[in-house]
């Protein structure tokens, strides 16, 4: 990010450079001489003003000399009075005495506004081409959340069942929300539809947890939650050692997209831990929507009967997992065990959507004492990770389930939204650019770590651009041929990276206003 | 999943369609182009901020001439012409514009409303399209122009009609104003 606003802070300088006011174009001068001497550096042909005492004047326009005989100014000239009103034009030889002031001028050649924006515009246009070629990169979607103080697109604390494409697919995803000890009688949680699709919500629940002093609260992949106590971080690596953003990933292999990776972690423990879990704070790169929409778009103007005959005809999941996933794998996670100098698999992490981060743990097995080593095996190119870090895990905890209490539609309140959100037989249906708050009421004399559970599905938006690419054959490869549709795909997709991802993951950072500053 | 972001792009650039269309109206109407201002008879244009004290915040027209303790100027607008004198100590501060700064409104109003093509880049693209055309559009307004940052007041008579002073046989208030060059945008 600091390189690109470098760049672009240099090519502000570069163009306020070239941009430098040209300020001498008008020379005045009392003695004739001097503006004939003053001036002879002048590199396009100069233009004499004669001012007159009585405030008429004479503009020499071409051609002008002084006859220091005659004492005089020659040349062809235009004569106007004090009003600038015409009075005559003709050859003239004007007395040097007659004159008061003489002034010389030159031409000003200056480049336009549209010149120093050209480069930007042309930048801007090509943007545009290739989000019009590849409106995949472009536009996307899924539903999300945040808390009131949240500001800025990338600030969003929680994604809502990304995976649920169709009605069969629609499930309850629960989320992190990093909102620890919060002991406020009050809690409005943000939902927005910020995309080109239709969200079908079955409900929203706050997930509140009791927070003893000293304890952390996370949630496993499955749903369970548990207290922690103390966080031991990976002793050699820097980058994994703190949820600050700066993310670990790597990226897709040109050759086959489903080129593994590994990433080996040590840390220090103090031995008197016993019951030690892995805390990951983790999201995907944009593969997956990569190859979402990429099916989408395969399936062209069938895609309405396509998706329908896929949820008539048996468990969709089943289908999707022996697709591109079965190829792409989990974030799986491996246990150095001394004794038996192998790696023991302990489970693996696994949530789709490259926005809000997901913050879970993972129960390790009862490890050596001693220093621990873990191996993070995952598929080049599709997971960001922030922070690893080890924790010891307390005890299990059940949380306790919130109904939002008001729900406000883009600032009014809608008790109609509210019985659908908590009416298990109804569904909210939320479109493009819909805002809702929902109010939730927890005890304030308890402190909580929160956590978000969202039911539902959606359903994306068909683009136009997008029926141009139907490619059924290609669509049928990528289900029942994923290995090779992998390796025939990652030429397009290393476009695809290169161009989409890396600006668009520059611009995670801000939040706040961009500055010039690094 | 991604985000687009659509409708507060698209509320932007609607607000900087809005903002580059006030801003591609002219300065004043008597200016001439860039190209031809070193043929320009008239005075330059003047904006004067005056001080507190003073019965007007600001005083705008041709600049007619300079003297030891006065600034003469011309207002004209819609056929009523004022004559001004100002004293040189109620000024504060002056903006004279040479020529008609060129704001460069076709490339304004391409780089607002691009980043609605451009999906959830536009979260980058359209700041960086801002800051870009603020720096642009204030050099197009510089470059057109002196403050009393740069010059001081006593070589404010170079930009004057009438840069030799003002002639002594004629009564200010009979001067015509400039004429307009072209339809006020």
């Amino acid at each position: 990010m600091k390189n690109y606003v470098l760049l672009w802070g240099l090519g502000l300088l570069i163009l306020s450079a070239s941009a430098c006011k040209e300020l001498e174009y008008k020379w005045h001068y009392r003695d004739v001489q001097d503006a004939v001497h003053k001036t002879q550096d002048i590199s396009t042909e100069s233009i004499l003003k004669a001012h007159l005492k009585n405030g008429e004047v004479y503009f020499f326009p071409g051609a002008w000399w002084v006859d220091t005989n005659s004492r005089s100014v020659q040349g062809m000239a235009y004569h106007y009075d004090a009003n600038r009103d015409f009075l005559d034009s003709a050859e003239r030889s004007l007395p040097i005495a007659s004159v008061s002031l003489f002034e010389v001028n030159k031409e000003l050649n200056i480049s336009s506004g549209h010149q120093m924006l050209a480069p930007l515009t042309v930048v801007n246009i090509g943007l545009s081409f290739v989000c019009l070629a590849n409106p995949k990169a472009c536009f996307g979607s899924c539903p999300t959340f945040y808390s009131l103080e949240d500001q800025g697109l990338f600030s969003a604390r929680a994604e809502g069942f990304s995976n649920a494409i169709c009605p069969s697919l629609e499930y309850a995803d629960i989320d992190d929300l990093k909102i620890s000890e919060y002991s406020d009688s009050l809690f409005t949680l943000v939902m927005k539809n910020e995309a080109q699709e239709t969200h079908v919500l079955r409900s929203v629940q706050l997930l509140a947890l009791a927070q003893n002093e000293g304890e952390c609260i996370y949630q496993s992949r499955k749903g369970d939650f548990y207290a922690t106590k103390g966080l031991w971080l990976p002793r050699n690596n820097e980058l994994l050692a703190a949820a600050d953003g700066q993310e670990y990933f790597s990226d897709a292999d040109a050759e086959n997209l489903a080129s593994k990776e590994e990433l080996i972690l040590e840390f220090d423990i103090d031995a008197s831990q016993e019951d030690l879990g892995l805390v990951l704070d983790f999201r995907q790169t944009l593969m997956t929507t990569y190859f979402i929409y990429s099916a989408l778009s395969y399936m062209g103007d069938e895609v309405a009967d396509i998706i329908a005959k896929f949820e008539n005809s048996g468990d969709l999941y089943e289908t999707m997992d022996q697709g591109l996933k079965s190829e792409l794998g989990e974030l799986e996670v491996y246990l150095w065990n001394e004794i038996a100098q192998r790696w023991d698999l302990q489970g693996s992490f696994y949530e789709t959507g490259p926005i809000a981060i997901n913050r879970q743990i993972l129960d390790l097995a009862h490890p050596p004492k001693g220093p621990l080593k873990l191996k993070l095996v995952m598929n080049r190119g599709l997971w960001r990770i922030d922070r690893a870090a080890i924790c010891s895990i307390q005890r299990k905890l059940e949380p306790q389930a919130l109904k939002p209490i008001a729900v406000r539609k883009s600032g009014i309140e809608s008790a109609q939204a509210k019985d659908e959100l908590n009416d298990p037989q109804l569904q909210l249906v939320s479109m493009p650019g819909d805002y809702f708050e929902l109010d939730f009421i927890l005890d304030p004399n308890q402190e909580y770590a929160l956590f978000l559970k969202a039911e539902g599905y959606y359903l994306e938006w068909m683009r136009k651009e997008w029926l141009a690419d139907k490619d059924l054959w290609k669509l049928r490869q990528m289900f029942k041929q994923p290995a090779l549709y992998l390796k025939r795909e990652a030429e397009a997709y290393k476009v695809y990276e290169q161009n989409m991802e890396e600006v668009f993951w520059s611009s995670q950072v801000p939040a706040e206003p961009l500055t010039l500053k690094p | 999943m991604l985000l687009i972001m659509k409708s507060v792009i698209s509320k932007l650039s609607f607000v900087l369609v809005l903002v580059v269309l006030f801003s591609s109206c002219s300065t004043s109407d008597i200016l001439p182009k860039s190209s031809e201002a070193h043929q320009n008879l008239y005075g330059s244009y003047i904006e004067l901020d005056l001080k507190r004290s003073s019965k007007v915040p600001k005083v705008v027209g041709e600049l007619i001439s300079v003297n030891d303790s006065s600034i003469f100027i011309i207002h004209g607008e819609d056929g009523e012409v004022d004559h001004v004198e100002v004293m040189l100590d109620q000024v504060q501060g002056f903006r004279v514009y040479l020529f008609e700064p060129q704001y460069p409104v076709w490339s304004n109003l391409a780089l607002s409303l691009l980043p609605l093509s451009h999906g959830i880049v536009g979260v980058v693209s359209l700041p960086v399209n801002v800051v870009t055309m603020g720096v642009v559009n204030g050099q197009v307004k510089d470059r057109a122009s002196h403050t009393d940052y740069e010059i001081p007041l006593s070589e404010l008579y170079h930009f004057a009609r009438f840069p030799q002073g003002f002639p002594p046989n004629l009564k200010f208030e009979e001067l015509k104003a400039a004429p307009a060059r072209k339809k006020k945008g």
